[in-house]
């Protein structure tokens, strides 16, 4: 077996990289978002409130591309890398998942008079949202979006740095994801 | 190896997965001229793409066949399980640790589960070959409650600040600790590169340096001639049309195709959860699937309760330092499994595990209470303050917990694994325990502030239990299916009881003796 050593590899780069649309090569969540990729699985209003809820729970999330990131993931089931799969809820069902709770977040958001984002996210938090959320359970939804607003913020070498930690990478990920 | 292999028309044995036990089989067998096939259900893996990132690592769980869950305490198939090359070892944090004399008779001893029907005797002479192998680091003498073995081929790990911090909060609370014993290169060693301490082992190590299947028996079995297929998963053993105690292959689906592979000898060395469908699958309306003759095929379905004691502190403890599996160990309360009122159960201190900001284990995920405004500031303290430490528990092997067959079928037909596994009171009151101990520990030591993660299913363990009773157990010692000639078992599924030690040693330990039973079974 051949033997590596981390130092050959260069360490940085697209962790989180998304093939764009239409063959432009490969670009980061951030870059996606920068340059105002079209949504292949979220409706405009779901990426809105997934971009709102995101940023309220983990500041930054919002530019880091958590929207794309998602909608990246969503939209291909056969090899997502949400962290969902680790706590039930399996890729095929992870679209429905990920929808419904945007639908509920923003169905409350509607229907609760002067209720702020960052109040709903308090209410998610605590598993008290109250009657108007028609959707998977407030509080594990509220972790499993937080949990992924982490990778997207700090999961890889630009959110380690931004940390003070080093990344130190074995072995660098490449600009592609591979199922 | 290119999953378009030609899959030849006869073997002398099958061994299905190519996890640990699967990989050491295939090595194991082929180096005694045996010609041996590996059918592994996943993708292929190399060791150029264990790419470092929490996310990334994703890939190398669980993606076959879902497999249904229930119980009070459910076994996280998909985070324990592994998928493709290398299975569930790609991504093991590496801890090697011996069961223990006394987790071999909690039945005769304590009226708790079952017994093996072999002890720590029997084991450790395949322990101290596979260690040499290996080449396991670690300081047995400091070990003081380590059973009898060779010491250890490798220095230990070096100790990082984190690891400095708890082991002067263990040592105020009047604890033991010593060096964590992992397959771990400390040294370069056979080929193998030494660890650099960047705490990337979760999502597969590349260099070689933990010992993984890609980097130790796979690359052997290979070189020996064994042979191996990809993205193939059997579903099925196939039974002599006039021998129903005899197999004679395996059946498996390949891009959407059934196919058949022959051979003398099976061995199931895929995960506990997929060896159990297979057998269960296994039967048809003439016989009943091997191993369950006596209603036992499935059952004593276990996990390692366990749990993260998390805490800041005034030092810099640079947790990103070390490896995923921890630097010290503590098994002060491993000796008497009664010692706690209304528990029962040996458990161990897992200490100063290199920490990650994101994923399931981070500490980032550990505190959902913060957000918002407040989780940089607090990201930014634990990047350098943390320390975090995990305790590992005991499960009591229950009848009832068990591995069935679902009413559902996957595209391809085949019904789909259900896992139901509840917890006992007694293991909810041990991790109670244990849970407020560590929070003791971390204060004792100087914590500003401490938390807990929840209670979590480390390993999976059981199903296909061994045992001397074959109305009570699947296998026999080696893992032969009782009913069954040629048909065996390896892996974590054959522990009748769990102990509460990381189990990939001892289902190596196992699968070793297993190898050579077989070998002198066929030299007659």
């Amino acid at each position: 077996m051949t033997e590596i050593n981390r130092r050959t590899f260069v360490t940085g780069a697209t962790a989180l990289g998304i093939t764009a649309i239409g063959g432009l090569g490969t670009l980061t969540p951030r870059q996606a978002r920068a340059q105002s990729l079209p949504f292949a699985a979220l409706e405009q209003t779901q990426a809105r409130m997934a971009e709102g809820l995101g940023e309220a729970m983990v500041p930054g999330a919002k530019v880091a591309g958590i929207a794309h990131y998602l909608d990246w993931q969503l939209s291909h089931p056969e090899s997502s890398l949400l962290m969902a799969k680790y706590l039930g809820v399996n890729p095929e069902s992870q679209l429905e998942f990920y929808t419904a709770g945007l639908d509920a977040a923003s169905a409350t958001l509607n229907s609760v008079a002067d209720m702020t984002l960052e109040q709903l996210v308090d209410a998610m938090a605590t598993d008290s949202v109250g009657p108007h959320w028609q959707g998977p359970p407030a509080g594990f939804f509220f972790f499993l979006l937080r949990a992924d607003a982490l990778d997207v913020v700090y999961g890889d070498v630009s959110g380690y740095e931004s940390l003070g930690l080093p990344y130190a990478a074995h072995l660098d990920v490449p600009s592609r994801w591979r199922s | 190896m290119s999953a378009q292999l030609k899959v030849s028309d006869r073997y002398d044995a099958i061994v299905v997965g190519s996890g640990m036990a699967g990989s050491l089989m295939a090595a194991k067998l082929s180096a005694e001229g045996l010609r041996v096939l590996i059918v592994e259900a996943g993708p292929e893996r190399t060791l150029k793409e264990l790419y470092s990132s929490q996310i990334w690592a994703r890939k190398l769980k669980w993606r076959g066949t879902p497999v249904e869950e229930s119980g009070d305490h459910r076994i996280e198939h998909v985070f324990n399980a592994g998928y493709g090359t290398g299975g569930s070892a790609i991504h093991h944090y590496g801890v090697w640790l011996r069961l223990h004399e006394n987790d071999f008779n909690v039945a005769s001893e304590h009226g708790m589960g079952l017994d093996w029907p072999i002890n720590y005797g029997d084991l450790r002479p395949y322990y101290d070959e596979i260690q040499h192998e290996i080449g396991i680091s670690g300081d047995a003498k400091a070990e003081k409650w380590r059973p009898a073995g060779d010491p250890y081929p490798l220095p230990p790990l070096p100790l990082f600040p984190q690891g400095q911090t708890l082991k002067k909060a263990f040592t105020a609370a009047g604890r033991h600790t010593a060096p964590l014993p992992v397959a771990i290169n400390t040294r370069p060693r056979n080929g193998r590169a030494a660890c650099s301490y960047d705490g990337w082992c979760d999502a597969g190590c590349p260099t070689g340096a933990l010992a993984n299947p890609l980097a130790t028996y796979l690359p052997v079995a290979l070189a020996n001639g064994a042979q191996l297929i990809h993205d193939a998963e059997v579903i099925r053993v196939l039974r002599d049309a006039s021998n129903a105690a005899k197999v004679t292959g395996v059946e498996y689906i390949y891009a959407g195709e059934r196919r058949r592979a022959m051979a003398s000898k099976v061995v199931l060395c895929a995960f506990p959860v997929q060896n159990a469908r297979i057998l269960h699958n296994s039967a048809d309306d003439r016989l009943v699937a091997p191993g369950n003759e006596h209603d036992q095929l499935g059952r004593y379905l276990m996990t390692h309760p366990a749990g993260t004691v998390f805490g800041l502190f005034e030092d810099d403890t640079a947790p990103h330092q070390g490896v995923s599996a921890g630097a010290l160990l503590c098994h002060d309360h491993y000796a008497d499994k009664q010692a706690i009122k209304g528990a029962f159960g040996s458990y161990q201190w897992l200490i100063a595990q290199a920490a990650k900001p994101n994923d399931l284990l981070g500490y980032g995920t550990s505190r959902p209470d913060i957000y918002g405004a407040a989780l940089e500031p607090f990201l930014t303290k634990a990047a350098s303050h943390l320390a975090n430490m995990t305790m590992v528990g005991e499960d009591i092997p229950q009848a009832k917990n068990r591995i069935v067959l679902s009413d559902n079928k996957d595209p391809n037909g085949v019904p789909v694994a259900h896992a139901s596994h509840d917890t006992s009171a007694q293991t909810v009151a041990l991790w109670d325990h244990a849970m407020a101990e560590g929070r003791q520990i971390m204060s004792q030591g100087g914590a500003i502030e401490t938390w807990q993660g929840p209670r979590v299913a480390m390993h999976i363990l059981g199903g296909t239990v061994m045992g001397k009773d074959p109305q009570r157990s699947v296998t026999d010692e080696y893992g032969r299916v009782h009913s069954m000639e040629n048909l065996y078992v390896a892996g974590s599924g054959l522990f009748p009881s769990g102990g509460a030690v990381n189990p990939t040693f001892t289902l190596s330990a196992l699968a070793l003796r297993t190898a050579r039973h077989i070998v002198s079974a066929a030299a007659g």
